[in-house]
């Protein structure tokens, strides 16, 4: 037991004098702004917004398995190409050509300025990775997958009437495959794109 | 993330029947405003010492909601030794006799009074300063000897210690007290 436990007790029964109102208001004059505004999560909320459940962390893991592992893949069998590129310039007199995908073999329209886009090798176009690489190359498959849409509520235009700004955000996806070799080459980007609709001023 | 983040909701006091530092300072006001006088040397230093105090912590941390009282304490203590250091010695001595008359009004006088009582006040006063502050911040500022440590700049052995000879001091000097002849106190 606490030796002082009686005289603790009775010092505490001693009430420090409060602060005066003038005092008071003099610190409300003094905080300004800072006094009247708080951020504070509200208690439903805070509820709301804790930490992902064991579903959602494993839904989580998942995903990001299913997003990383094609994507280091890819990454993996372009720095191979790469590597092996003086060995397709030395076959480039025997070039197949015939690989090359046409336009209309695509199941989708390329979103590229030019045909570099559909090359595995940054700086490459098609044609010339074509005429470098192995024959076997089927036409690449394209696709556009779209991650998410979001509202960003409505801007101000210079000059011109307000606008509702949607931002979608997309994963261009473009795959090569040789059957010859048993290759497939998988290159992913991510893509955004801003749409501003006008609205009508009353 | 975005989630997290549009679900915090700004408060502002219009939303409340008060806003948030009025409620904090209700409960820790008085006991901070007990350590500024005992930090500073007059009544109106003191306020002063806490307004600097509070306003600098709570712009800093407010925004939380919550803040640690021990942050306010020890923004008073390093706010009193820069103005001790600031201040000229002759003003030094009128405001310690200015503290001197100031020592009843540390509690509320509204309390019930007896002999004992004004005993033990008295023997608060009397300790050295270095043991009061320890007692004011453990007794009525409810720190724990840890924080206290931090507060005053010593090591957590000297603020336990401070407090045991405090409290061995104030247990001897109460029936010390008692025992005087009352003329001198009735004066």
């Amino acid at each position: 037991m606490n030796e002082f436990e009686e005289l603790e007790k009775e010092l505490r029964s001693f009430r420090p004098a409060k602060p005066s109102e003038a005092f008071e208001s003099r610190l409300e004059k003094a905080l300004g702004e800072s006094g009247n505004l708080a951020v504070r999560r509200l208690p439903q909320l805070e509820a709301d917004a804790t930490t992902p459940t064991p579903v959602e962390k494993s839904k989580i893991v998942s995903f990001l398995c299913a997003f990383t592992f094609p994507v280091s893949a890819a990454a993996a069998l372009v720095l191979a190409s790469y590597l092996t590129y003086p060995f397709f310039q030395k076959k480039s007199s025997s070039a197949v050509s015939t690989s090359i995908a046409s336009e209309q073999s695509l199941p989708a329209k390329p979103k590229f300025a030019d045909d570099e886009g559909l090359s595995p090798l940054h700086g490459v176009s098609a044609v010339e990775f074509a005429s470098i690489s192995e024959s076997g190359w089927g036409a690449p498959q394209i696709k556009e997958i779209l991650l998410d849409v979001s509202d960003e509520g409505i801007i101000e235009r210079p000059g011109s009437s307000p606008a509702r700004q949607y931002r979608y955000r997309y994963l261009d996806e473009t795959i090569w495959r040789n059957p010859e070799t048993n290759t497939i080459i998988r290159s992913s980007a991510p893509r955004q794109e801003v749409v501003l609709i006008g609205l009508e001023l009353y | 993330m975005s989630l997290t983040l549009t679900k915090i909701i700004l408060s502002i006091s219009a939303m409340h029947t008060e806003p948030i530092w009025k409620s904090w300072f209700a409960r820790h006001g008085a006991k901070l405003l007990m350590f500024a006088r005992q930090q500073a040397r007059n009544p109106a230093d003191a306020e002063d010492l806490l307004q600097e105090a509070f306003v600098r912590i709570w712009r800093l941390y407010g925004h939380t909601g919550e803040v640690p009282p021990g942050l306010v304490y020890r923004a008073i203590r390093r706010l009193a030794i820069d103005w001790a250091r600031s201040l000229d010695r002759r003003v030094i001595r009128e405001d310690n006799v200015a503290a001197d008359m100031e020592k009843n009004a540390w509690f509320d006088r509204s309390m019930e009074r007896n002999e004992r009582r004004d005993a033990l006040l008295k023997a608060v006063h009397l300790l050295p300063a270095e043991q009061k502050e320890v007692i004011t911040l453990k007794i009525w500022g409810e720190q724990t000897f840890d924080e206290i440590a931090k507060t005053l700049g010593i090591s957590l052995n000297t603020a336990a210690s401070r407090y045991r000879y405090a409290m061995s001091k104030l247990k001897k000097s109460v029936p010390e007290l008692l025992a005087e002849p009352r003329g001198e106190d009735s004066k």
